[in-house]
């Protein structure tokens, strides 16, 4: 036996609120049944914006005695705790230790030396992409790959005194993985990369000068972390040019890490114009390795696993 | 306890496990050189975990006093040192990269203030080709260090290989074993400064022979040895003279094999690592893996056993130190030591506070282990019974088809019945008639099956002696009995007939 409903005095309601007083699971129908989920949602939306602005008011005639702002929840601020975050002020043996690793010499001064190249039987997209490198990082050089092994060409820079290689690495036309090396001692990188945009197809976008680009890597906290973004550090000039204004930005938000190059100037002391120049790229660690390149007998500093992703709160850089 | 564990920049660090601090440290930053191989001291002494060896890539050996925080001694071999071991009689043996094996003798080795001396360059030696070789080298040597070192006695060295990455002890003390790259596993005998074995390469199935390159050597007892090559596991069994190939052969994982550890709590199973961070225990019986230890991100580089409780300590490239469960394979320690690890000792101290806990936990874990094996009892008993409801059910169809035959058997008897009675009736019938219910039978006999015609012959065979006997009789009687007879047998007849006729034309 099913409970008879209990009886509303309906002359109190509105037909509006008489509708939304019904459930949608209800509805059978379903094009009536998405408009009163529409409608419902509108008017939650609605119900919090008009508490946020008494919020304001209230704020805003109580002066100092108004309770403090509530802080959003945001997956970052919800990080799990990581022992491997450094304290780069207080820890003395890390400073020790990190000043003393495989970048070592560039920050006494060595200046880089790169080496772009693609994968074997690559498309003119990687060759294209591997070419604008040339124009990011100063003393860089595009070769085409040809038949060489990546263990040879490894040998032939170290015999001519390179310190990295990048090699850009192209699937079906689409451009997906990034291997940088460092010589003569590594690490080695391998990153995925996703969500490429060229720089002519960036709206707005400027023409990159020759100008020696500043460098800002931000956000890089763990060990690992570090490691990486040392690494970034060393392929870009040791003395930007001020002058030219072109700044690259390396920001690493929940494991990805984004590229932007920019153009800047500013209006005051407070305020900047930024234009964007590409190319505009975006970058996640999928191992790193102790040597040179080597993916049969090498060792793994860090290999990225599956199961590290069923946590989504949890970041190793 | 303590936990012993050597940085790959040549820091030591001492880890209190159940202080959780660390309670020493030493060394100085140094990336040029690595840190090897860290060992205790001799075992004669009452304290040799007061005592460490540490061998360095740049072929530095430093012998360190850890309760005093004092360097006893330091020597240059020049090349880069893979194993250390002290023996018997206060001896030193230390085996380098390029396939020497050093032995020295030490006679006060824990007061001894070894002076750092560099030795001439071990490259100039020569490679002894036989024994007498190897004891003019050994004169040499002695020779040689009597003028350094007054003190040294017997000393020698082995040039055994080109190269070397794996080296082992047995642990009788007396033979050694090694493998390296393009060198397969060889073992010498250290008194008669011999080759006692080596093992045999293999070929695959295109008759190639298959490349070597052994990362470690490990000795199970003097009898069986592990080693860990770039992609298998191999054992090997040292009594059999004349099958010198291996017994045990897994394919470990894709990556090259860090290190393999043993221990004499667990008979059959050893524990070995590779350069992804994955950490294995295998069974050495059925070649099967009986589990893994997780959450190394980064390549395991050496693996401790404690030598009396279930404790098991990894350390890797992540700069972690792992401590794991022996039994239930669970982490119980996690230490971050900010520095890329390379070895890792356990300290044979027991704290004594904490001895009744680990114990509760060990009978703890005991207890799981009868439940699991009464679980497993349960399943076999489930099993049996299985078994016995099928062999019931096998029996059951058994006695259904004994009742078939048995109902096959009555309606073959019946037949025979009804045609003995039908003869009776006929012999009192005329002969005519006799004659023509004959031939009828025999019609309905041929559409009757062959058993049936078989068995109703036998009758007949029978009734035509019986019929004659009945006519005599019959002769016998008076002629106006024998009239009134015939005329009830004939009606009989007919209607019997006519029966007959119906049946037939219903089989029809």
């Amino acid at each position: 036996m099913v409970k008879p409903k209990k009886e509303v005095d309906k002359d109190d309601l509105t037909k509006e609120e008489l509708k939304l007083r019904r459930s949608p699971t209800d509805i059978k129908c379903k094009a009536k049944r998405v408009l009163l989920v529409q409608k419902l949602q509108a008017a939650k939306k609605t119900a919090r914006e008009k508490a946020r602005k008494q919020r304001k008011k209230e704020r805003e005639i109580l002066g100092d005695a108004a309770p403090a702002k509530e802080v959003p929840r945001t997956i970052e601020s919800m990080r799990r705790a990581d022992e491997t975050i450094v304290d780069t002020e207080n820890d003395k043996e890390f400073e020790e230790e990190i000043n003393k690793d495989e970048f070592e010499s560039y920050f006494d001064g060595r200046v880089p030396k790169i080496v772009v190249t693609t994968n074997q039987r690559s498309t003119k997209e990687a060759v294209e992409f591997a070419q604008v490198f040339t124009k990011l990082l100063p003393n860089c050089e595009f070769f085409h790959r040809r038949k060489y092994h990546l263990k040879e060409i490894v040998q032939f820079c170290n015999n001519r005194d390179y310190t990295d290689i990048i090699v850009v690495n192209e699937t079906k036309g689409i451009i997906d993985e990034l291997t940088i090396s460092h010589l003569p001692n590594g690490p080695t990188a391998v990153f995925r990369l996703t969500n490429l945009v060229m720089p002519e197809d960036i709206p707005g976008g400027g023409e990159m000068t020759s100008h020696k680009a500043e460098l800002i890597v931000n956000n890089f906290t763990t060990r690992l972390g570090h490691s990486i973004g040392r690494m970034f550090a060393s392929m870009f000039a040791q003395d930007p040019n001020f002058k030219g204004r072109r700044v690259c930005t390396l920001h690493n938000q929940r494991d990805f890490i984004f590229f932007r190059q920019h153009r800047y100037i500013f209006e005051s002391k407070e305020d900047a114009n930024v234009q964007e120049l590409g190319p505009r790229f975006t970058l996640k660690l999928k191992s790193l390795q102790k040597g040179s390149f080597n993916t049969s007998t090498g060792e793994y500093i860090h290999l990225h696993q599956h199961n590290m992703d069923v946590d989504r709160k949890k970041f190793v850089l | 306890m303590d936990v012993l564990v050597g940085c790959s920049t040549g820091i030591n660090k001492i880890y209190n496990i159940h202080k959780k601090t660390p309670t020493g440290l030493y060394g100085a930053l140094n990336t040029t050189s690595e840190l090897n191989v860290m060992t205790f001291g001799w075992n004669s002494v009452e304290n040799n975990e007061d005592y460490v060896f540490y061998g360095y890539s740049n072929g530095i050996l430093k012998y360190w006093n850890q309760k005093e925080k004092q360097l006893i001694g330091e020597i240059d071999y020049g090349q880069s040192i893979k194993a250390i071991h002290p023996l018997n009689n206060d001896k030193l043996l230390v085996a380098l990269e390029n396939g020497l094996v050093d032995v020295k003798t030490l006679t006060a080795p824990i007061t001894t203030q070894l002076a750092p001396m560099n030795l001439p360059t071990l490259n100039k030696k020569k490679s002894p080709a036989a024994a007498a070789a190897a004891s003019t080298v050994g004169k040499n040597n002695k020779s040689k260090q009597v003028i350094v070192e007054p003190v040294n006695t017997q000393s020698f060295s082995l040039n055994v290989a080109t190269n070397l990455s794996g080296f082992a002890m047995n642990p009788s003390n007396d033979k050694f074993a090694f493998g390296g790259k393009d060198v397969n596993l060889t073992i010498w005998d250290l008194e008669k400064q011999v080759k006692t074995y080596s093992a045999k390469f293999k070929h695959d199935f295109l008759n190639l022979q298959e490349p070597v390159s052994i990362n470690v050597v490990k000795y199970m007892n003097d009898d069986k040895i592990l080693i860990g090559s770039d992609f298998r596991i191999k054992a090997y069994d040292l009594r059999s003279k004349t099958n010198r190939s291996s017994f045990l052969d897994v394919s470990f994982s894709k990556h090259p094999i860090q290190s393999i550890q043993y221990t004499n709590q667990k008979e059959h199973y050893f524990y070995a690592s590779d350069s992804i961070g994955k950490v294995f225990c295998y069974d050495v019986r059925t070649s099967r893996q009986v589990g893994s230890f997780k959450d190394s991100a980064g390549s395991v580089k050496d693996i401790a056993i404690h030598p009396t409780l279930p404790l098991l300590a990894t350390v890797g490239l992540d700069r972690h130190l792992r401590v794991y469960n022996l039994d239930n394979r669970k982490m119980l320690h996690k230490i971050f030591l900010k520095q890329r690890l390379s070895c890792v000792l356990f300290s044979k101290e027991e704290p004594t506070n904490e001895i009744a806990q680990e114990e509760e936990e060990i009978w703890k874990n005991l207890e799981e282990n009868k439940n699991r094996i009464n679980n497993d009892d349960n399943d076999d008993n489930n099993e049996g019974n299985d078994k016995k409801k099928s062999i019931s059910i096998k029996v059951t169809d058994n006695m259904d088809s004994d009742d078939d035959i048995e109902d096959g058997d009555d309606n073959d008897v019946e037949f025979p019945m009804e045609a003995d009675s039908d003869d009776s009736d006929f012999d009192l019938g005329n002969s005519d008639d006799d004659n023509i219910s004959v031939k009828k039978e025999n019609k309905g006999d041929s559409d009757d099956s062959d058993d049936d015609s078989d068995e109703d012959e036998k009758p007949k065979r029978k009734t035509p002696a019986k019929s004659n006997l009945r006519n005599n009789n019959n002769n016998n009687n008076k002629g106006k009995n024998n009239k009134g007879k015939n005329n009830s047998s004939t009606k009989k007849t007919s209607q019997v007939l006519k029966k007959k006729f119906a049946g037939l034309k219903k089989r029809k």
